[in-house]
């Protein structure tokens, strides 16, 4: 029998498997529709990425063709320059057109201009690039030679030369080959530093005299527009400067940084550019670069300025270089710097680089904002110097550039097909280093904490400067590339403050001349002494141990050296270490003339910087140099001097001058010179001389100090004290009404101001126990409490006892001291040594009497009762010693008084008074016993 | 700055370091003598803390291998001359100590001393008339200085003065024998200095001096002036003098007594000794020593008084 269910359930069966068919079918059709989503993406992500990859290789493809181009007109630029330097008749500066320049690409129109500065006499005629100090202040030096066109020109003594920036800068690439730039090639260089004063000064060219009399006139050479793509010479000519050769290599030291700065709209961005110079002297121009686009550089030529405008990067603008050499100096000739810039703090950009690496150095690519780090040797300078960018270089320098945060490596700024110079300068990590050559280090903001280059910088400028001096074909060296910082620059931060331990760890050696009775002279060393030293210290000097012994503050003790001649000559260098291993030094520069005088603080004749008029001084100076010396001293009105020689004391080859009083000013050269100190020159200062002095500017009331004028005292007007007017007494000091008076006082004149202060000592000196013994006993230290003491001439009781009694001195025969007071009796303790006649007693009580210890016993002849009171002190009137209360003390005291009257001892002094108060004293002590019985 | 200016100067700050002493001495002399002549052999701050010391002015120790200095408080020494008061100024003063003093109405006299603050001296025929004047000037009276500070040394030859010490060892010494009978030093040894008793020995190297006595086979480091008296009393050799008739305690130059003894016999007049070369020797002279005070000085420099 079948179930009517059945058929029911088969339908269930089916209608559930049909559905489920269903929605099998739906789930595989709605996964097909995603992939076919996910696959139509796909394909047009591919072709977006294959769009852009075309047109990125379009792009790279334009950009290789522009720099083909200006890598030609380079090229081409260098050889027309090179053949003119070889058909220019020597002296004659080279003149370059500028349209034979290259035209830079595209850069921002903005016009940077640069003052080029040169320091004045101490300057180099041959300075080069000269420049500066890590931080502070930038500015370029930049080897300038003789004025160029202008004389040719026929623009007589005005030589205006204006060149785009690129140009000189080309030329300076182009001037690899050992050309000078802005200088006319010439047998007899007349060579000039220029510096590029970066200071975001307006625009203006300064008017200098060149060498040949010639001053650049302001009015012509400057205010050059930096859109105008020729470069303007007066006279119409071609923008020119000269081409020189550079000479051989001269000895070269690191010279500090140049800070070159490419501001933003908002902001000053800074590299620093170390220079290397050569070891001239002091002509180095001590500032630093800054080079701030867009801006006016100055260049000071010599005692002239020359101003350089330059374009900003890639802008073909001219640039008006109006310079003029500095007197000759013939430490200076054969200097060849190069410059290289860097502007840190931006981005590197690889356009910007193909700009600009070319220029000496990094400089800002407005156009993106973007960093560019440029290093330069001469043949990548030439390869990338663009029309426009920074000029009034040298090509023979190299650069580095430093970028610390740059998100871009700098090679990859330079794509590989680029010649190999100009890779290597971009990139940095592979440059030539010739003679005068820069470096460039960022001067790290305030992001970044540095402040001035690393010891690994300053290693490396010292490689530079060793490699500098090697011949001109030696192999390039591999410097290290280094970022630019792209932080956003700050304020300028101030000059770096060396760290005070740093300083103390070194200091000047004095030298000191004494004359002593027997008509010679002593000359020592006296190193001074910081409070971070240790006031003895071993120095190692030329291989021996010396000892540095404190003498006094700030001044170690004496140093005597057997050969001190040879030693003022070439100078003198110690150092020593503390026992905590601290290291020290001390130095003394070598010179042939010491100028020595009278010291605030040092007996004798210490070293000073020059003659001061109207002072007693010593000169110390060598046999060679004393015809010299004498001829200075007599314009100076020197006269009287007396003369030691090595007989006498001074060191084995020099001679000292005593008495040299200068009574003239007398005008130094025109070129310093090393015997200016023998020269007093018109100065005057303010002093305040002798007296009392506490301490600072605290003088003791009753001892103020004198207050003088040393020096040209003419030149010095009024001089007021307290604002009331001060005449000179007899010893030339200056007083006023009330100059002396407790308080502060405060001095005025024209040459300066000072104040001091006049106060009153407490007067509460107080004694201790400087002297004290035990006597001899046994457990000495426990009796020291108990023994009296020796402060000066005050001998004081001994601590035990507290008492403030004063002591009092018996002969040893009369020991026991009475007061008036029934009780107060002292017994002075034996003299220690029996040969002795005194004791000494520290009674709390005013002694009266004095007698003998043992009166019964003693001799009546020679013994006696010794009055000790200053005056008659009454014993106590009979109702007092009724009250008197009786103790052993009294009864003691009653007992040495009678006792001496049983003796039959009396005053010694003979006075009736005394004798009668003796007889009171009798009484009171008789009515005391009486009551004690 | 004068000596004077000096004692004013360390009476004002109170005490210092001996560099401070020594820089405010350079100032002295470069003040006074521009030429920069030095006016003795000996150095003149080394002559200055001598006066300064002896003279009670000033106390030099050195505490913790530190030299300084510290004024003494200022202090009137009252002595009986013969009926007569002497008082003589010791220690700090102020610039109105003449002043105060001068306005007593009895007989001051500044007396001018080289290298030393000058003496300030009054004289009074009555001892209340001191008392008075110090006063009113804020001094502390001292009776009978000199007594009072014999009167609290020890002789040179308290055993307790001696510190025993080890011979020193090494090269760097130069060794000295102080002879007692010619009154120098002669060159000798270390090995001399241990075998040798009852000699006062020196040794010098460039920058320390010790004195070692050596007495019955022990050493003992002592000060030069007491090593030198013990070793003229073992052998028995006097030199002291003494003129009782102008109060004049003569010793050779080379036998200064201790500070004490010393200062003992320059309060007796507030003057420094006199040096004077007699035969051919130097000889210190100290004045207006009264002959109880010559004789204490003696005793405890275990000397005899000769005329």
């Amino acid at each position: 029998m079948t179930s009517p269910k059945v058929p029911v359930f088969a339908g269930i069966i089916i209608v559930v498997a049909t559905v489920g068919v269903v929605l099998v079918v739906l789930l595989f059709a709605r996964m097909r529709a995603r992939r076919a989503t996910s696959s139509t993406a796909k394909a047009r992500a591919q072709a977006e990425t294959r769009k852009r990859a075309i047109e990125e290789e379009a792009r790279r493809q334009a950009a290789a063709a522009q720099r083909e181009a200006m890598l030609a007109q380079l090229a081409a630029r260098r050889e027309a320059l090179a053949k003119r330097r070889a058909e220019a008749p020597r002296g004659a500066p080279l003149t370059v057109p500028a349209e034979s320049l290259p035209q830079a690409p595209s850069l921002p129109e903005a016009l940077t201009r640069h003052q080029v500065s040169m320091p004045e006499s101490a300057q180099p005629r041959d300075a080069g690039i000269r420049h500066s100090s890590v931080v502070g202040p930038s500015r370029i030096s930049i080897r300038a030679d003789e004025a160029p066109s202008a004389a040719e020109n026929g623009q007589g003594s005005q030589s205006t030369s204006s060149v785009p920036t690129s140009e000189t800068s080309s030329e300076v690439a182009a001037k690899s080959d050992g050309l000078r730039i802005l200088g006319s090639e010439s047998a007899e260089p007349d060579e000039s530093s220029l510096a590029l004063d970066t200071q975001p000064a307006v625009g203006r060219l300064g008017s200098v005299p060149n060498e040949l009399g010639r001053e650049a006139s302001t009015a012509q050479s400057s205010e050059v527009n930096a859109e105008a793509a020729p470069a303007k010479t007066k006279g119409g000519g071609p923008e020119v400067f000269a081409v020189e050769p550079c000479k051989a290599p001269p000895p070269v030291g690191i010279h500090p940084a140049i800070t070159h700065s490419v501001p933003e709209p908002s902001e000053q961005r800074e590299s620093v550019c170390f220079v290397q110079v050569p070891e001239t002297g002091a002509e180095l121009d001590s500032t630093n670069a800054n080079v701030q686009t867009p801006e006016v550089a100055e260049a000071e030529v010599g005692d002239s300025e020359s101003t350089v405008e330059t374009p900003p990067v890639g802008v073909s603008g001219p640039v008006a270089i109006t310079d003029s050499p500095p007197p000759r100096s013939a430490a200076s000739d054969t200097i060849d710097n190069a410059v290289a810039l860097a502007t840190p703090g931006q981005p590197t950009d690889r356009e910007t680089a193909s700009n600009v690496a070319e220029v000496a150095g990094e400089m800002e690519s407005p156009a993106d904002g973007g960093p560019t780090n440029l290093a330069s040797n001469p043949e990548g300078m030439a390869a990338a110097l663009p029309q426009g960018t920074h000029a009034g270089v040298e090509a023979s320098s190299l650069m580095r550039g430093d970028s610390h945060d740059s998100p871009r490596e700098p090679a990859d700024a330079v794509s590989a097909a680029e010649p190999k110079a100009l890779a290597d300068v971009v990139s940095g990590d592979s440059i030539e280093t010739q003679r005068n050559e820069v470096r460039l280090f960022p001067e790290s903001d305030s992001t970044s904490g540095e402040t001035e280059p690393t010891t690994d910088d300053l290693q490396q400028l010292s490689d530079v400067a060793a490699s500098a001096q090697e011949d001109d074909t030696a192999a390039p060296k591999q410097r290290r590339y280094r970022m630019l910082s792209r932080n956003p620059a700050q304020a300028r931060p101030p000059p770096r403050q060396v760290p005070s331990r740093t300083v103390d760890r070194g200091a000047p050696v004095d030298v000191r001349l004494s004359f002593g009775r027997d008509g010679r002279c002593a000359i020592s060393l006296v190193p001074r002494r910081t409070d971070a030293m240790p006031p003895t210290v071993t120095v190692s000097r030329r291989g021996h141990d010396l000892e540095l012994i404190e003498m006094q503050e700030g001044w170690y003790e004496d140093v005597f050296i057997e050969d001190l001649g040879a030693e003022l000559k070439s100078g003198v260098f110690w150092e020593g270490r503390s026992q905590v291993g601290d290291k020290f030094r001390w130095s003394l520069g070598g010179r042939d003339v010491f100028v020595l005088a009278a010291h605030s603080q040092l007996s004798g004749f210490v070293d000073t910087n020059r003659l001061e008029l109207n002072e007693r001084h010593v000169v110390l100076c060598t046999e060679e140099m004393e015809p010299a010396v004498q001829a200075i001293l007599t314009s100076a009105g020197v006269v009287g001097t007396t003369q030691f020689t090595s007989q006498q004391g001074a060191p084995r080859g020099w001679i000292a001058l005593r008495n040299v009083i200068p009574r003239r000013v007398v005008e130094p050269p025109e070129v310093a010179d090393r015997l200016d100190c023998l020269r007093p020159v018109a100065d005057a200062e303010l002093t305040l001389e002798g007296g009392v002095r506490l301490q600072g500017n605290t003088w003791l009331a009753g001892f103020p100090p004198s207050i003088r004028i040393r020096g040209d005292a003419l030149m010095v007007g009024e001089v007021r004290i307290d604002g009331k007017v001060a005449i000179q007494n007899n010893s030339s000091a200056f007083q006023s009404e009330d100059w002396d008076t407790l308080g502060s006082h405060f001095v005025a004149c024209s040459v300066g101001t000072a104040t001091y202060i006049l106060v009153e000592p407490e007067r509460d000196w107080r004694a201790w126990p400087a002297h004290n013994w035990t006597l001899g006993e046994d457990e000495a230290a426990a009796k020291l409490a108990d023994r009296p003491s020796v402060c000066g001439a005050l001998v004081m009781p001994p601590a035990a006892r507290s008492t403030t009694s004063a002591s009092v001195v018996v002969p040893l025969t009369n020991s026991v001291v009475l007061g008036a007071l029934p009780g107060e009796m002292e017994v002075c303790k034996p003299m220690h040594d029996r040969t002795s006649k005194h004791c000494v007693g520290f009674p709390a009580f005013r002694p009266v009497w004095a007698l003998p210890l043992d009166a019964m016993h003693c001799k009546k002849k020679t013994s006696g009762v010794i009055f000790l009171a200053p005056s008659l002190i009454p014993a106590p009137s009979r109702a007092d010693a009724r009250r008197t209360p009786l103790h052993g003390g009294v009864l003691a005291w009653c007992n040495a008084i009678l006792s001496a009257s049983r003796k039959g001892l009396v005053p010694t002094s003979g006075d009736p008074a005394v004798a009668a108060l003796w007889a009171s004293y009798r009484d009171t002590a008789r009515l005391l016993r009486r009551r004690l019985r | 700055m004068s000596a004077n200016e000096l004692l004013f100067w360390m009476s004002a700050r109170r005490e210092g370091s001996w560099p401070q002493f020594r820089s405010a001495v350079a100032k002295l002399v470069a003040d006074d003598e521009k030429d920069g002549t030095n006016p003795t052999e000996i150095p003149l701050h080394q002559l200055l803390r001598s006066n300064l010391q002896r003279l009670g002015h000033a106390e030099f120790a050195s505490t913790d291998q530190v030299l300084r200095w510290r004024v003494a408080p200022p202090v009137l020494v009252v002595l009986e001359l013969g009926g007569t008061w002497l008082g003589i100024a010791s220690g700090a003063r102020h610039a109105g100590l003449n002043i105060d003093l001068a306005s007593a109405g009895l007989g001051f006299s500044p007396v001018a001393l080289a290298h030393a603050p000058d003496a300030l001296l009054v004289r009074a025929t009555e001892v209340n008339q001191l008392e008075r004047v110090a006063e009113k000037a804020g001094l502390t009276i001292q009776h009978e200085a000199p007594a009072a500070i014999l009167g609290c040394v020890p002789p040179i030859d308290t055993k307790h003065l001696l510190t025993p010490i080890a011979v020193p060892l090494g090269s760097k010494w130069r060794v000295e024998r102080f002879s007692p009978e010619r009154l120098n030093w002669a060159v000798s040894s270390r090995q001399e200095a241990l075998t040798g008793s009852e000699q006062l020995f020196r040794f010098e190297s460039e920058y320390e001096k010790n004195y070692l006595l050596s007495t019955g086979g022990h050493y003992f480091r002592v000060s030069q002036q007491v090593g030198k008296f013990v070793v003229l009393r073992r052998h028995h050799r006097k030199v002291v003098r003494y003129d009782a008739a102008v109060g004049r305690f003569s010793l050779p130059s080379i036998c200064r007594p201790p500070l004490l003894v010393e200062r003992a016999l320059v309060l007796c007049s507030g003057r420094p000794p006199r040096y004077e070369i007699t035969e051919g020797r130097g000889v210190v002279h100290y004045d207006g020593v009264p002959l109880s005070i010559a004789i204490s000085a003696a005793s405890l420099l275990r000397q005899e008084l000769r005329a």
